[in-house]
């Protein structure tokens, strides 16, 4: 059976949330520079989505699972770093380590979005 | 270096404009058209992010020329996707293609699928597959003249409905689907810190199953169990008929990283679970016996790991979730008694085979030259 029903999936799913966090971070440096105005709020509702305990939605879950494994290696508790983030969102409080916490998380989806596509075209 | 990149943005934007007259719009089939509108639509969409990309000021400030190329880059995958699958697909648009279309969506109205059903093309080079965005299955070239692994469709059938979003009529499969999830984590996330009160030597492995079964193994799980409630015991022959042809150790477990497939034992294991509970007891006996068999021939040998990543009790687990999902979504459960067209010529197409293997292709070659396929 081939694997690239569920590596399309997981694809598409990393692909649209990497075009939320990596618009927000344009978003946030463009202000720096220009001092115009942005929204938080998409990205707060997903760092706030992805921190709940109970998840039952599978393409929340799997998002996590990707993230849960970066964090893992680097003996971080998943659940705690999330609403971090989340809280720094919601106090309008970006300091560096917040941006460079959800720059590690575009990574995270920047390498499932690469590894699912190439894999949905055949390469293992 | 954003000059280099603007430039390449226009490149990118005559290429996109050079695929839309790609699509055959005169010769292409009514069932295709759902295909080329979507594509077309998508290809706009791609236009229209690449004129963002090289105009919106926010994409011009030099502390955003990095985040600029990983978008650029992710619309170029896009853009070539489109190109070598879905355009491919269209551009080359055969009669045969058209009658494999016509023939999933028969099996879309018998099992009363709640999805569109999806279009499909003689182009896959990696056996049946679909892609849940474009709604496209690819099949190989021959696949509408054969049936024993005919069934291995209804498992692609499964995917979109895990992955289409805000669509009230398949909520219930996703979330009988999270449920499972939720279950595998709870009861990994217990025997990793079981190990770590015992300085146990396995929580590496454990967290690899773990991952495996929320990224993949549910997943594929879910989707072979539709294939078994919808389809009965024609998916697990079809099952077996693979993996006697294609695979190698039935218990292999991932060593290093989360895997995509679980071991074809624990996918027998799973379709042996739902098909005994929707009724086809015999059918399961006939096919254990025929999986021994051939378990016996590849030399795989069960191993300590194996159980460790499936245990029968997810399994079967699994196996009631899915039932309940399927059910839940309305999709027709296979029974003794259906009637309908593609159950029939599935499952007596097996039992046929079965019944004398040596002598199945005579007969598959009369149905074919039967349907004029």
């Amino acid at each position: 059976m081939s694997n690239i029903g569920l590596n399309s999936n997981i694809y598409h799913s990393t692909r649209a949330y990497l075009d939320l966090l990596n618009n927000y971070l344009i978003d946030v440096n463009y202000a720096k520079e220009t001092g115009k105005p942005y929204s938080n709020e998409e990205v707060l509702e997903f760092f706030k989505r992805l921190s709940e305990k109970s998840l039952i939605d599978p393409e929340a879950q799997l998002l996590r699972s990707f993230f849960n494994r970066f964090y893992k290696e680097k003996s971080k508790d998943t659940e705690k770093e999330l609403s971090n983030i989340a809280k720094h969102l919601q106090n309008a409080d970006l300091d560096h380590k917040t941006l460079k916490d959800i720059g590690a998380l575009v990574d995270v989806l920047k390498f499932q979005c690469s590894q699912s596509y190439a894999r949905m075209k055949g390469v293992r | 270096m954003n000059k280099y990149l603007n430039g390449t943005i226009l490149e990118m934007m005559e290429r996109v404009k050079t695929l839309k007259t790609k699509i055959p719009v005169n010769r292409l089939p009514d069932c295709f058209k759902q295909l080329a509108a979507n594509s077309t639509t998508e290809l706009d969409k791609n236009i229209l992010e690449l004129e963002r990309l090289s105009k919106d000021p926010r994409f011009q400030v030099s502390s955003n020329l990095p985040f600029k190329l990983t978008a650029l880059q992710k619309l170029v995958f896009d853009i070539d996707y489109l190109e070598n699958y879905i355009i491919a697909s269209l551009h080359r648009c055969e009669k045969e293609d058209e009658t494999m279309t016509m023939l999933i969506d028969k099996v879309c109205k018998e099992i009363n699928y709640p999805l569109l059903s999806p279009v499909a093309s003689r182009l896959s080079q990696s056996y049946y597959c679909i892609d849940v965005k474009f709604n496209h299955m690819r099949v190989p070239l021959l696949e509408s003249e054969f049936l024993l692994h005919m069934p291995d469709l209804y498992h692609e059938l499964a995917h979109p409905l895990i992955s289409v979003k805000n669509h009230p009529s398949i909520t219930p499969f996703q979330e009988k689907l999270g449920q499972l999830n939720s279950f595998t984590d709870g009861y990994f996330e217990e025997q990793i810190n079981e190990q770590r009160r015992n300085n146990g030597q396995q929580i590496k492995q454990l967290e690899i199953f773990s991952e495996s079964w929320i990224e993949a193994w549910s997943v594929e799980l879910f989707c072979d169990l539709f294939g078994v409630y919808t389809l009965g015991p024609a998916y697990a022959w079809a099952h077996l008929h693979l993996c006697v042809k294609r695979a190698n150790n039935p218990y292999e477990t991932p060593k290093y990283f989360a895997s995509s497939h679980p071991a074809d034992d624990a996918r027998m294991q799973t379709i042996l679970f739902g098909l005994e509970h929707i009724g086809f007891k015999d059918e399961v006996k006939m096919i254990k016996e025929h999986w021994k068999m051939y378990v016996e021939l590849s030399g795989g040998t069960i191993d300590a790991n194996f159980k460790l990543a499936f245990p029968k009790h997810i399994l079967e687990h699994c196996a009631m979730l899915a039932f309940e999902a399927t059910k839940a979504i309305k999709c027709h459960i296979a029974n003794r008694d259906l009637k309908s067209e593609m159950y029939n010529s599935l499952n007596t197409a097996w039992q046929k085979f079965i019944n004398d293997p040596l002598d199945y292709i005579g007969w598959e070659k009369m149905l074919r030259e039967k349907y004029d396929v």
